[in-house]
């Protein structure tokens, strides 16, 4: 039970010798990497942190992105389906424009066509119709058919009715007396001299006759005194035929226009 | 028997005695220091760590949170001094289990070794946080006839401390030593197992009360201060 103190002040150094050894091989590099442990794992919750911040940023900043990609998208379709449907409509107006010129063009065309050829119709008609008149007259008798013409514009002045003979009559005073006479052929002085006769008892003074030559009458004699015409002529059937020939036409094209 | 290790003189050299009390503080103080060095020699700073790191960082954590109940402040400048004895009056009691070994802390001179250490490290945190005047201030509360008090009771409670400590460890190897005589065989085992639970139990009350004191003297003014144990007899 006693001290011993040699003992005691060796085992007070002792014990602080143990502190100083604990300190140096315990304590402190313990402490140490726990300190930094904990900063480590400080660290890195901050960095998670920080990456989950930036990752929801990114997500946010990217929803955002579609939804501006989507609406654009829309906008732009609507956009596009817009101008499609202008262009058809303005490419349906150019065609049926387009249609309706060529149609009128073909109308034309036709018609030109048809009055060209009825024109041509009608000259060789009338060619024909004179060659087969006049070679039926040259070949019935030795009288020319320009006699006959002749003759027969007579006779048709002769049996005028007495108010179109008042009618011409007014005609040839009106016109000073001087009237023209056109045939498609030369008229014999003999024919000639019988028409200004017949004249001369219509109006009752002395006719000056003009006589002019027209091919176009293709074969008759036309009788002209101012307004008055009075005439007698191949051409005047021809017209008829034509006229004919042209409704006839239209009649067809009406037909076919409403097939 | 020997009541105590210190009369095992084993090399005497005038005042100098090598006796088998300091023989056995080396002992244990090596072997804290190798296992110290062996489990912890390959510290790592990650979140991997061996075995032996983490046995040695539970310790540690253990050992800064009874300080931390203990005395309400920051643990870290107490670690070194309260962590080494608990853990050295732990060793040596808990290695009297081997046959033959007398624990150093069943010699008086080792007791009242650390004890004056508890004596002398109380002033010094003392004065290192509170400054020299305000500390000693604290001698003359709450009147200053108190002070005398005071003053016994500081020499009191070390000499407490130094026998208290004794008197456990050398009781439990007295207690061994007449039982054997007594009930030999398979008694004593028992009663040695009692002297390990009152070994723990007796390093834990010493580190706890030098704690004690410690934050008495360094807490300035302690709203409650933690009632010590007066006497604890156990």
């Amino acid at each position: 039970m006693n001290i011993d103190w040699f003992t005691v002040g060796a085992q007070i150094v002792n014990f602080l010798i143990l502190i100083a050894l604990l300190k140096r091989f315990l304590y402190q590099p313990l402490l140490t990497a726990m300190d930094k442990r904990e900063q480590t794992i400080a660290a890195r919750w901050e960095e998670a942190e920080h990456t989950k911040n930036e990752a929801q940023s990114l997500l946010e900043e990217n929803e955002r992105q579609r939804k501006e990609l989507r609406d654009t998208k829309e906008s732009s379709l609507t956009k596009i389906r817009e101008e499609a449907e202008t262009q058809k409509q303005h490419l349906l107006q150019e065609v049926r424009t387009d249609i309706q010129q060529r149609k009128e063009q073909w109308r034309k065309s036709l018609e030109r066509e048809q009055e060209d050829f009825l024109r041509d119709l009608q000259r060789r008609v009338g060619q024909e119709t004179l060659a087969i008149a006049r070679r039926a007259l040259q070949d019935l008798a030795d009288t020319e058919l320009e006699q006959a013409v002749a003759r027969t514009f007579l006779q048709k002045l002769q049996s005028l009715t007495a108010e179109e003979k008042k009618t011409l009559s007014e005609a040839i005073q009106d016109s000073d007396l001087h009237i023209t006479l056109q045939s498609s052929f030369p008229l014999a002085e003999e024919q000639k001299q019988q028409i200004a006769e017949e004249l001369h008892q219509l109006a009752q003074a002395q006719v000056q006759v003009e006589t002019q030559e027209d091919p176009d009458l293709l074969c008759g004699i036309l009788l002209k005194a101012e307004q008055y015409q009075l005439s007698w002529h191949l051409r005047q059937y021809l017209e008829t035929l034509s006229q004919r020939f042209l409704e006839t036409l239209s009649d067809s094209n009406r037909e076919a226009q409403a097939s | 028997m020997n009541t105590t290790p210190d009369v095992l003189v084993l090399w005497q050299w005038g005042p100098i005695t090598l006796n088998a009390t300091l023989l056995w503080t080396w002992l244990v103080m090596a072997l804290l220091v190798t296992v110290a060095w062996w489990l912890g020699r390959n510290l790592s700073s990650g979140v991997q760590i061996s075995r032996g790191q983490a046995f040695l960082e539970s310790l540690l954590v253990l050992l800064l949170r009874q300080i931390e109940d203990v005395s309400q402040q920051k643990p870290r400048p107490f670690l070194p001094f309260v962590g080494t004895l608990f853990l050295f009056v732990a060793t040596s009691n808990l290695l009297s289990i081997i046959p033959g070994y007398i624990p150093p802390t069943a010699s008086l001179s080792t007791t009242t070794a650390l004890a004056l250490c508890v004596f002398v490290a109380v002033p010094m945190y003392g004065i290192q946080r509170q400054g020299v005047a305000q500390y000693f201030r604290q001698y003359l509360r709450p009147s200053v006839f108190m002070l005398p008090f005071n003053i016994i009771g500081e020499f009191s409670r070390t000499l407490a401390l130094a026998v208290r400590l004794f008197g456990n460890v050398m009781s439990g190897r007295m207690i061994i030593g007449s039982l054997l005589v007594v009930v030999p065989f398979f008694f004593p085992i028992i009663m040695d197992l009692f002297g390990l639970l009152t070994g723990m139990i007796q390093a834990y009350i010493f580190a706890v009360l030098a704690m004690v004191y410690i934050a008495s003297a360094t807490q300035a003014q302690p709203p409650s201060p933690p009632s010590p144990p007066t006497s604890p007899t156990t």
